[in-house]
């Protein structure tokens, strides 16, 4: 057995909150099961399946709620209570890498909720002889169980990472638990059932009631969202958690951590997106694809802000001070930045450009089609993202005062400028007028990222909402003249930082 | 070199703890690393133990860069925080065995490890004992038993005899010394030089994240105060005073406490020819001795003058 594994199902059995914890458990779920079966029994008169089913049905609400809750105050204090102990830096300094340290922890402070789970087993095998209930679901509710418990303990160890006290981190993830139960439901009552299952005690009305939802257009049974879902939120949560123990190493933030976060969310938001029942499949999908394609593209230009605008913080700036000749260099740490590189963001843009590639490439007629448009997609991403990547170095470089919160705000603020300000012109020479008014204002939505991103997942489409756009354009994609000037807009701003930094040298060689 | 730290600045958001860093450890050596308290000794420290990430330039242990191969350098090293705790309902052998097979050992050959470990930090009765009862020095020498377990070739203690009592201060020691003649490498951390100027045979001085100065016990001392330094105790102080002057061997002269202290080149002949002069001259020359600095005044020395 893995020697961490064994050391912490060690000692948190010799503790004692364990033993508190089963034992309430086992109290409560044992009267509510005697409570029902008096009641369902003596009430009205029933088919015994009747009671075994409202049982089944009793039992496991009360077995997924309980356990579900209470999972993460155990898991919580996976890292705060190394950290409290200060035994973290010598955990840390060991081989054990941080996936392997992380996933050990959940596991172990998740074993005792595995053997709570075959509590009910007992109770759920009277069910099945009182009849009414197959063997099929109480298979799938164990399953539901274990997945939430599993996805409830990621979000705990999450909070143990982050926070430094165990006592801050219990009552917060049960909070969080709690908040994620309730909104879900809500999720699953006004938007799309589907996205529900990620609730497990929904997944398992689902599974009572209906049996199937419709997931990306498909009528699946309920276990195939729940499982994909779950499984892949727990998979950010995870990643995340890892992500945040790496960052233990590394005392300087030129990434803040909101960003990654930003990043899982942005993945998280295309799947979510995609589950939203639309209408017509085909309109669906595009939209969603619309949708996921904004969400990345604002998380990579927000990317580049952050890291050229802290990339000239006082150590960098004396380094590039004093190696003014090492051009290549300097092109290096210009592209690094504004490209966003590093394996995460690469896979971001691969997995979009498989995605666009794959939706509409059933029809062979169609490959042309998206092999113009993830071109076109790229075009956008590299040209805007280098762009802001500059114009936050630009703001770096000027700036007078130390600090970097002032050179990432100023950029956000024009990118901000640029995103609303087309859309505001077009708007103003409008309004009023019924039919759409061929205008030379309407030339400024070229500008706009978001409007080129649109029609650059659909290139063949024109641009119908600006018909002077329409007309010069013939047949040119909308997205091509947006890089166009994008591109001239970096070769400016290019320039500009190269002025400002051969100002800077010649002052400071003067003094 | 089993060790290596190259230009090492490590910054704290916007505050530089240890700036443009150089060390170098060779095998078997122990290395005292000193410095005030906040001089940067625990982050340089944490950088070698992987637990931090360089700002700029490196650390190579055994060759191998500690940002770049974290897991091949893990093995090699035994890291001792400067305040670590234990962990709750533990037993001191469960205690250790979890960090032998965490490092990867032989199960088979982990209880005879074990009992070795114990043995050296003189533990052995304690085997059984839970560790969060044990007394503060005992911890520390568990502590250091887990440093060992997994027979790392470099053994990185940051101040590992601080809050002790002189007596375990003296057993501390005492075990480097042991863990020195097997074949260990030791860098070991501490705000006292003269705790370590004893068992040392290299020492760097930090200063504000600086490194002030490095080198053997002996060539930090000449660095500081070249030459030798001698005491003359006369019946004419004066006259003696005078007559040193008027040789030209004498670097400086300084009166104290009655005495005459006289500075001269460290070089054969010297010293033999002031004291011939000063005894020809008349002055009535009681008894002359060499003067060696206190540890703590060469420290004070080292670190004053940065520390405002
Ligand atoms: N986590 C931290 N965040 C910010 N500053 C720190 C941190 N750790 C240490 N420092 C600062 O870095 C400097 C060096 O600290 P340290 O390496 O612990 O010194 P030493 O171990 O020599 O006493 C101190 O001024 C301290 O305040
Ligand atoms: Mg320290």
């Amino acid at each position: 057995m893995n020697a961490l594994l064994k050391k912490e199902i060690r000692t948190r059995m010799r503790g004692k909150t364990i033993f508190a914890i089963e034992n309430v458990y086992l109290v409560l779920l044992t009267g509510i099961f005697l409570i029902v079966l008096a009641i369902s029994s003596a009430g009205r008169e029933s088919f015994a399946w009747e009671t075994g089913r409202s049982l089944f049905e009793t039992v496991n609400y009360v077995q997924i709620l309980l356990l579900v809750i209470a999972s993460p105050t155990i898991v919580a204090s996976a890292f705060t209570l190394e950290r409290e102990q200060k035994t973290l830096d010598m955990l840390l300094a060991t081989p054990l890498s941080l996936v392997q340290i992380a996933r050990t922890k959940l596991l172990a402070s998740l074993s005792v909720f595995f053997v709570l789970v075959l509590v009910s087993l007992p109770m759920l095998s009277v069910c099945f002889i009182l009849g009414g209930v197959s063997p099929s679901e109480i298979f799938w509710a164990y399953f539901l169980t274990l997945e939430g418990i599993l996805l409830a303990g990621a979000i705990g160890l999450c909070y143990s990472a982050l926070l430094k006290r165990t006592l801050a981190a219990v009552p917060i993830s049960s909070l969080t638990i709690i908040v994620f139960l309730i909104a879900t439901l809500l999720i699953a009552k006004l938007l799309s059932p589907a996205l529900g299952t990620l609730n497990p005690l929904y997944a398992f009305h689902l599974m009572t009631s209906r049996w199937t939802t419709k997931f990306f257009a498909f009528e699946t049974p309920f276990w195939v969202p729940s499982l994909v879902l779950t499984s892949l939120l727990f998979l950010c949560v995870f990643s995340y958690t890892v992500e945040i123990l790496n960052e233990e190493k590394r005392r300087t933030s030129s990434q803040p951590r909101a960003l990654r976060l930003l990043f899982y969310c942005a993945m998280l938001l295309f799947l979510l997106s995609s589950t939203i029942e639309y209408g017509p499949r085909s309109a669906d999908i595009a939209a969603g694809l619309e949708r996921f394609v904004w969400v990345s593209y604002l998380f990579c230009v927000a990317q580049a802000i952050v890291v050229s605008g802290g990339s000239l913080s006082g150590f960098e700036r004396k380094k590039l001070l004093s190696s003014w000749k090492e051009k290549c260099l300097r092109l290096k740490g210009w592209l690094g930045p504004g490209l966003c590189v590093g394996p995460r963001y690469s896979l971001l843009i691969a997995f979009m450009s498989v995605v666009i590639f794959s939706f509409g490439a059933f029809q062979v007629d169609m490959v042309k089609r998206r092999m113009l448009s993830i071109l076109l997609v790229g075009c956008l991403f590299v040209t805007g993202t280098l762009t802001c990547a500059m114009l936050a170095r630009f703001f770096s470089l000027v700036r007078r005062t130390k600090g970097n919160s002032l050179p990432r705000i100023l950029a956000s603020f024009c990118f901000l400028i640029v995103l609303v300000a087309p859309h505001l012109i077009t708007y103003v020479h409008r309004r009023g007028k019924t039919e759409i008014p061929e205008t030379a204002w309407d030339l400024s939505v070229f500008f706009s990222p978001l409007i080129a991103l649109g029609y650059a997942v659909e290139p063949t489409r024109t641009p119908a909402s600006y018909p002077y756009c329409a007309k010069l354009l013939g047949s040119v994609p909308f997205s091509v003249v947006t890089s166009l000037l994008y591109f001239s807009l970096l070769i400016v701003l290019w320039a500009l930082n190269l002025r400002w930094e051969r100002k800077i040298r010649l002052s400071t060689e003067q003094i | 070199m089993i060790a290596r730290v190259e230009n090492l600045t490590v910054k704290y958001d916007d505050f530089t703890a240890v700036s443009e860093l150089n060390l170098s450890i060779e095998e078997g050596d122990i290395y005292g690393f000193i410095g005030p308290n906040g001089a940067g000794k625990t982050t340089t420290i944490r950088v070698m133990a992987t637990l931090l990430l360089p700002f700029a330039g490196k650390v190579t242990i055994a060759g191998m860069d500690v940002e770049r191969y974290p897991e091949k350098v893990k093995p090699l090293v035994g890291y001792m925080p400067d305040f670590f705790g234990v962990y709750d309902n533990l037993k001191v052998w469960e205690y250790l065995d979890f960090f032998a097979r965490v490092y990867g050992m032989e199960p088979a050959g982990i209880p005879s490890k074990i009992n070795e470990a114990l043995e050296i930090t003189k533990l052995e009765g304690k085997r059984e004992a839970y560790v969060d009862f044990l007394s503060r020095g005992m911890k520390q020498r568990l502590c250091l038993a887990k440093t060992l377990i997994h027979d790392p070739k470099l053994l990185i203690l940051d101040e590992p005899a601080s809050g002790l009592d002189p007596n375990a201060r003296v057993e501390i020691r005492e075990l480097l010394r042991t863990l020195s003649r097997e074949g260990k490498t030791i860098f070991i951390s501490s705000h006292i030089l003269s705790e370590l100027a004893d068992i040392c045979n290299r020492v760097g001085i930090i200063e504000v994240g600086k490194l002030v100065s490095e080198g053997t016990m002996d060539q930090i001392t000449k660095q500081l105060q070249p030459g030798r330094l001698l005491k003359v105790r006369a019946r004419d102080i004066e006259a003696a005073a005078r007559f040193a002057a008027a040789s030209r061997i004498v670097l400086s002269s300084e009166m104290k406490e009655g005495c005459l202290l006289l500075r001269i080149e460290d070089t054969d002949g010297v010293a033999e020819r002031l004291i011939k002069t000063l005894v020809d001259s008349g002055a009535g020359i009681l008894s002359v001795s060499e003067e060696k600095p206190g540890l703590e005044s060469l420290f004070q020395k080292l670190t004053r003058g940065t520390v405002s």
